[in-house]
């Protein structure tokens, strides 16, 4: 089995699990899923654009551009911008869960009905 | 230049940062931010009406490899409306001044949701506008939940967990179009050749940028997040909201539909009407029930975003006008709506409109201001609700879309039913009982009529003279692809 074939197979299952995990009616178990389904978007890409063996992707000198053996490096500048900003969302997420839970008493979301706005 | 309206708004959110602690200087301070953004917001539009678009590599990496910004028609005069519309609404929130969320850091955080929106109009790379995404958002997921009342952290959960999800979706149509294409610049991936065998994954990456975006502009059948969250934070930051976030996602469907997806595949332009089509009419009825003034607003939205979004599904050079038209009659009437509300609460304590009434004849200034800006909304001649509804209108029947042109119709007339009923409500009955006015100073009643005369003014202007005007203006950039792919990419066009 090839690396591609393998980690296709990772990104399927996290994908279904963090559906899955979303799909439960415990706050905590629903942003579990997310970081999952987070976590399974960057693999894809990974795979998506760039999986192969290649040599650093630096231009020789006097060269416009890396040769064409060279592995490409921008697959990982996205999924590495894309860790740090997931990083981030996911820390204001979790301290949102903790007041929601504070606010509303409950960490069942089929409680959280809306409430009327306060005047 | 072209990266002024990113920089200075990020420079202005750290010196408002750094005053703190002295609440009074901060807030002089953030309205000459406001004044300076709008100031830069004027001169590239300007820049941009005179000598044609306006493109800068960052770092001097040329695009496609580095990061680009690109200010044409469209995107000048999408940044010339954040910065009128956020302008007024700064101005309102000093009438308010509301101490406490204000030293929670409500001025820094609408520079950052400002510099994230203006990024996101100038870009020309798709994960560029994934990364301003996401500034805005963590922006806003805070300036929604100041304040910290229970209604606002449930609508803010929603909007949190459903803005997470569509950031991943974004990524993954980011990483599979990078696969296919190998590239991510927009104006690159215009002029690409895409090998006939893929061409069924354009459009499965397409239908996910479409998902991603019907979700940030609360397009059916995801749209159940903004009248949960609009009608809870703050009065300034739901006016705010209502103008410029929603325009992000209409925007971002605008363009990368007019330069890649509307050619590139043929599922883009049903698809779009399909979602655009029953949000229409989902966010209008759902309008009618409600009895919360801001919450009709927030429905009212939502059924807004649908003619927009229709407009600019239908494409063509009639749908992009209407398109843009239609977010620049929206963003102003709508933050002004959301203006009058917060003046309503402000004055009469409530949001509930069983609770309010009278103010046309206590207040006659503030009923008149808001009669024009509710006729504008439900597109009354000569306001700007009437020439971007005739546009759209116009714009379906030419495309042959005349079921989308009756829907359009159809939707008109419940919303100026929902606008009478606010008027009958909260200006016409007599005051109830139990409602108390407040009588405020002449300093704070300038200051509240102040941003809804500058809205309802604008809404005129644009109704009554600046169509045409506009309308030629962003011919200019955005119908025109290959104008689009040339200014970009300069002379490296194979």
């Amino acid at each position: 089995m090839t690396v591609e074939a393998l980690l296709s197979v990772a990104v399927g299952v996290l994908f279904a699990t963090g559906l899955y995990l979303m799909l439960r009616r415990t706050i905590v178990r629903l942003l579990i899923g997310l970081s999952l389904i987070g976590n399974a978007a960057n693999l894809l890409i990974f795979v998506a654009a760039s999986l192969r063996r290649g040599v650093p992707p630096i231009a020789p000198e006097g060269a416009a551009a890396p040769p064409p053996e060279a592995a490409d490096p921008l697959a990982q500048a996205l999924i590495l911008t894309a860790i740090v900003i997931s990083f981030g969302v996911l820390g204001f997420a979790l301290a949102l869960t903790d007041r929601t839970v504070q606010a509303t008493g409950t960490d069942d979301l089929d409680q959280m009905t809306e409430e009327e706005p306060e005047p | 230049m072209i990266f002024l309206p990113v920089v200075l708004p990020l420079l202005s959110a750290a010196i408002l940062m750094m005053l703190h602690a002295r609440p009074r200087a901060q807030r002089v301070a953030s309205l000459a931010a406001h004044g300076a953004f709008l100031g830069v917001a004027v001169l590239l539009f300007a820049r941009v009406q005179g000598e044609g678009p306006i493109a800068a590599a960052v770092g001097g990496w040329h695009p496609p490899f580095g990061v680009s910004f690109l200010a044409d028609a469209l995107s000048a005069t999408m940044v010339l409306l954040t910065a009128v519309v956020a302008f007024p609404v700064a101005v309102f929130a000093l009438a308010l001044a509301d101490g406490r969320w204000e030293r929670m850091g409500y001025h820094p955080l609408v520079q950052v949701m400002l510099a994230g929106v203006s990024g996101a109009f100038l870009t020309t790379d798709l994960f560029n506008l994934f990364v301003w995404f996401e500034v805005t958002l963590i922006s806003s997921f805070v300036l929604l939940t100041l304040g910290n009342r229970p209604a606002q952290i449930q609508g803010g959960f929603k909007y949190v967990v459903l803005n997470l999800l569509s950031s991943v979706v974004f990524l993954c149509a980011a990483g599979l179009l990078y696969g296919v294409a190998g590239t991510l610049n927009l104006a690159d991936l215009a002029q690409r050749r895409i090998p006939a065998e893929d061409l069924w994954l354009i459009g499965l990456v397409g239908v996910l940028f479409l998902g991603t975006f019907s979700i940030k502009s609360a397009l059916f059948p995801l749209f159940f997040w903004l009248p949960a969250a609009y009608p809870t934070p703050a009065a300034p930051v739901a006016a705010l909201f209502a103008g410029v976030l929603t325009k992000v996602g209409v925007y971002a469907i605008l363009r990368t539909g007019s330069v890649y997806f509307a050619d590139a595949t043929a599922v883009w332009t049903p698809a779009v009407l399909a979602l655009s089509v029953p949000t229409m009419l989902v966010g209008v009825f759902g309008a009618i029930v409600q009895t919360d003034w801001r919450r009709i607003l927030a429905f009212h939205s939502v059924s807004q975003v649908g003619y927009m979004a229709a407009a600019a599904g239908i494409g063509g050079k009639a749908g992009m006008m209407a398109a843009v038209l239609f977010m620049v009659h929206h963003g102003l009437v709508k933050s002004a709506l959301f203006v009058a509300a917060g003046a309503g609460w402000r004055l009469g304590g409530s949001y509930r409109l069983d609770r309010l009434g009278g103010f046309a004849r206590s207040h006659g200034w503030y009923a008149a201001l808001f009669l024009t800006l509710a006729l504008s909304l439900a597109g009354f001649p000569p306001s700007s609700g009437f020439a971007a509804k005739l546009a759209a209108i116009l714009a379906a029947l030419q495309g042959g879309y005349g079921w989308v042109a009756g829907t359009m119709v159809l939707t008109g007339l419940f919303t100026l039913f929902s606008m009478v009923k606010i008027w009958n409500e909260a200006f016409w009955k007599p005051a109830p009982e139990e409602m108390r006015v407040r009588t405020l100073g002449a300093g704070e009643r300038f200051l509240l009529h102040l941003p809804l005369a500058w809205f309802a003014a604008a809404a005129l202007g644009v109704g009554l003279g600046w169509s045409p005007a506009l309308a030629s203006s962003a011919k200019a950039g955005m119908q025109d692809r290959d104008g689009y792919v040339r200014a970009v990419l300069g002379d490296e066009v194979r």
